[in-house]
């Protein structure tokens, strides 16, 4: 017998690939909700196809990795954690589609004060996730060394940096929710509903990245 | 048939399992180094072919006895010595039939499972369960279990020692360069060691234990400085970002498992080259009963072994090694030289005490061990299924075949 049936292909290498598709539905969010405030519906159908197809993309690397992790593979991580991690990861471009998607459903009226606060709010959630992404490029050099030492410091400073910019992103998403309810006056009740799902489902981005980020504190405490 | 046809016999036997343990086994041996580019295919080639060379030569005898008179006692067969020749015969047929039988099959059995199992069968075959020596078997059975746990712990305990005191360091090259040293003198003692002591018998020269203890720990001495000046040119940039100094670190212990590679080489042909000398020392061992002659082993027995291996890796195991060696590349060279000692200590320490164990379990165990520290990316633990099936398989079915061989040849030559 040869000793390379004992190794086993990373699961780090396609967490990274899939991180970088994961991106990419994220990165669409401001130029979404861009054309969505002046709007242009062709535009907001077009960008959320794209989303759309990005998601499509992470699913399919999801599969990939879910296939590859039988109870047979031993791994520096537990098991539970990659597991963790890709369905968090997977929630962020779930949620993203989901943004655009209700986008697509109907223009409705923009209040004035929000448009001066949205690009500030989504800004911050991407943000959210490109931090998010740093940390997940780290856990190869993570493991290189071995999980400790300097190298596990700054990940962990990476990880406060995800908890502070998602905990303005809440803070953002109150005020913006509170804007929408004081001019509800002013639309129908589909649009209403409508709004309060856009913009919880674009916090939820935040969320889900910082889900996946709490997931890498547990693999250093470990 | 004469004795001396016996014997030409298992010599070519012999020399074809050498052969094949240079061509195939030597690959499971220095993959890991080749996989992790510390040393380059040829290098590989080279390092592998006079290590082998020698662990089999100076401490090859161990194990190969064991095989020749340790499980079936040749003086039961003193009566009937040609009996005991024709067995040792058919041992090795049958090992050679079943590895590669298996090997076809797509099977991971092991050559020296083959051949201990060989020996039960044709002395079960010839004097009934009373002839085994069972205490002996049991120990190796044993050691079978213990090796690759032993490997595993040994390797565990380094790599947890590299990972505390290098890896997470602040300054991890600075480290690296301080502790490398340290490492290649423990190794070097314990190869030195070893090749000293019971080691030159071949040579007259016979060290007590403390003489190749204390010349052991003089050069390795002398290798801790070598190594001091190698490594101390090696340069430190610590104005590189923390990440940024690994590739620096692995350089260190690049150099680190070109030792380790010898070491590895050398335990492995001190121990299997037994499963191709083993039962030609057992031939010999009988013509020399019915010839009344003392029992001492020439030493051109051992190099039939010594030189089947070479010959086997030079025609087509540097292909194996290749191919081996591409496949393994999650094996750092940190992670590699913390697998290697374990693996080559385990299987030196096992040669000197004369058990039979596989290699590459052994290696398979050290790997897991380096994983458990958390050193590998992933491992496929249903290796260890198929170890456990592979010797559940290859002991009765190498008895089986190899009784039946025995009844073959003694119905043509000996009826």
């Amino acid at each position: 017998m040869s000793i390379f049936d004992l190794f086993r292909k990373s699961p780090f290498i396609a967490i990274n690939e899939m991180m970088k598709e994961v991106i990419e539905c994220t990165n669409r969010i401001p130029e979404l909700y861009n054309a969505f405030i002046d709007g242009d519906q062709d535009e907001v159908e077009r960008i959320a196809k794209e989303i759309s197809d990005h998601e499509y993309q992470t699913d399919k690397i999801k599969d990939g990795i879910r296939q590859s992790l039988p109870h047979s593979i031993f791994m520096p991580v537990a098991r539970g954690d990659i597991l963790q991690i890709i369905t968090s990861m997977d929630a962020i471009a779930d949620k993203s589609e989901d943004v655009g998607v209700l986008m697509t459903f109907k223009k409705i009226y923009v209040p004035k004060e929000i448009k001066s606060k949205i690009k500030e709010f989504t800004g911050t959630v991407v943000n959210v996730v490109e931090q998010s992404k740093l940390v997940i490029e780290e856990l190869e050099a993570l493991r290189e060394a071995s999980f400790s030492g300097p190298e596990a410091k700054e990940v962990v400073s990476l990880l406060n940096k995800v908890n502070e910019m998602e905990h303005k992103t809440d803070i953002m998403q109150y005020n913006l929710t509170k804007i929408v309810i004081e001019n509800s006056s002013e639309m129908d009740c589909a649009s209403l509903i409508l709004w309060l799902k856009i913009i919880e489902a674009t916090g939820d981005i935040a969320n889900s990245a910082e889900k996946m980020c709490n997931r890498i504190r547990l693999i250093i405490s470990q | 048939m004469s004795p001396l046809i016996v014997i030409l016999l298992s010599a070519a036997f012999g020399f074809y399992m050498a052969w094949n343990i240079g061509a195939n086994d030597v690959a499971n041996a220095m993959g890991t180094s080749v996989g992790a580019r510390s040393l380059s295919f040829r290098q590989a080639i080279i390092v592998a072919a006079i290590f082998e060379f020698s662990g089999a030569m100076l401490v090859g005898n161990h194990v190969s006895l064991t095989v020749a008179k340790g499980i079936v006692n040749p003086s039961a067969y003193s009566r009937q010595a040609m009996v005991f020749a024709y067995g040792m015969l058919a041992t090795l047929l049958s090992a050679a039939l079943w590895v590669n039988m298996a090997t076809k099959l797509g099977m991971p059995v092991s050559t020296t499972h083959s051949i201990v199992g060989g020996v039960i069968g044709f002395g079960i075959a010839t004097h009934g369960l009373s002839s085994i020596e069972w205490g002996k078997v049991v120990t190796i059975v044993l050691s079978w279990i213990v090796s690759p746990i032993s490997g595993g712990i040994i390797s565990f305990v380094i790599f947890m020692f590299i990972s505390k005191k290098i890896l997470s360091y602040d300054k991890p090259v600075v480290a690296a360069k301080k502790y490398a040293p340290f490492l290649a003198f423990l190794v070097s003692i314990i190869l030195v060691f070893s090749m000293l002591y019971k080691g030159l018998k071949n040579l007259h020269l016979n060290f007590s234990f403390f003489h190749s203890l204390i010349i052991a720990f003089i050069i390795s001495t002398i290798f801790y400085f070598v190594i001091y000046r190698i490594v101390t040119n090696i340069p430190v940039d610590s104005t590189l970002p923390y990440k940024k100094r690994f590739p620096q670190v692995e350089r260190v212990f690049a150099i680190l498992q070109v030792i380790t590679a010898s070491y590895m080489a050398f335990s492995h042909g001190a121990n299997d080259v037994a499963n191709a000398v083993g039962p030609l020392m057992g031939a010999v061992y009988a013509a020399k009963l019915t010839a009344h002659q003392h029992l001492a082993m020439p030493i051109w027995v051992l190099s039939v072994g010594a030189v089947g291996i070479v010959t086997g890796l030079s025609m087509y195991g540097y292909k194996v090694i290749l191919v081996v060696g591409r496949k393994i590349t999650d094996m750092t060279p940190s992670r590699g030289f913390a697998a290697e000692f374990g693996a080559a200590t385990t299987v030196l320490v096992c040669s000197k005490m004369g058990l039979p164990i596989s290699t590459t379990h052994t290696l398979v165990g050290s790997v897991i061990g380096v994983g458990l520290a958390r050193g590998i990316d992933a491992l496929n633990l249903k290796v260890l299924k198929d170890i456990v099936i592979s010797w559940l398989l290859t002991l009765p079915i190498a008895a089986v075949l190899s009784a039946a061989i025995f009844f073959a040849l003694e119905g043509l030559f000996l009826g």
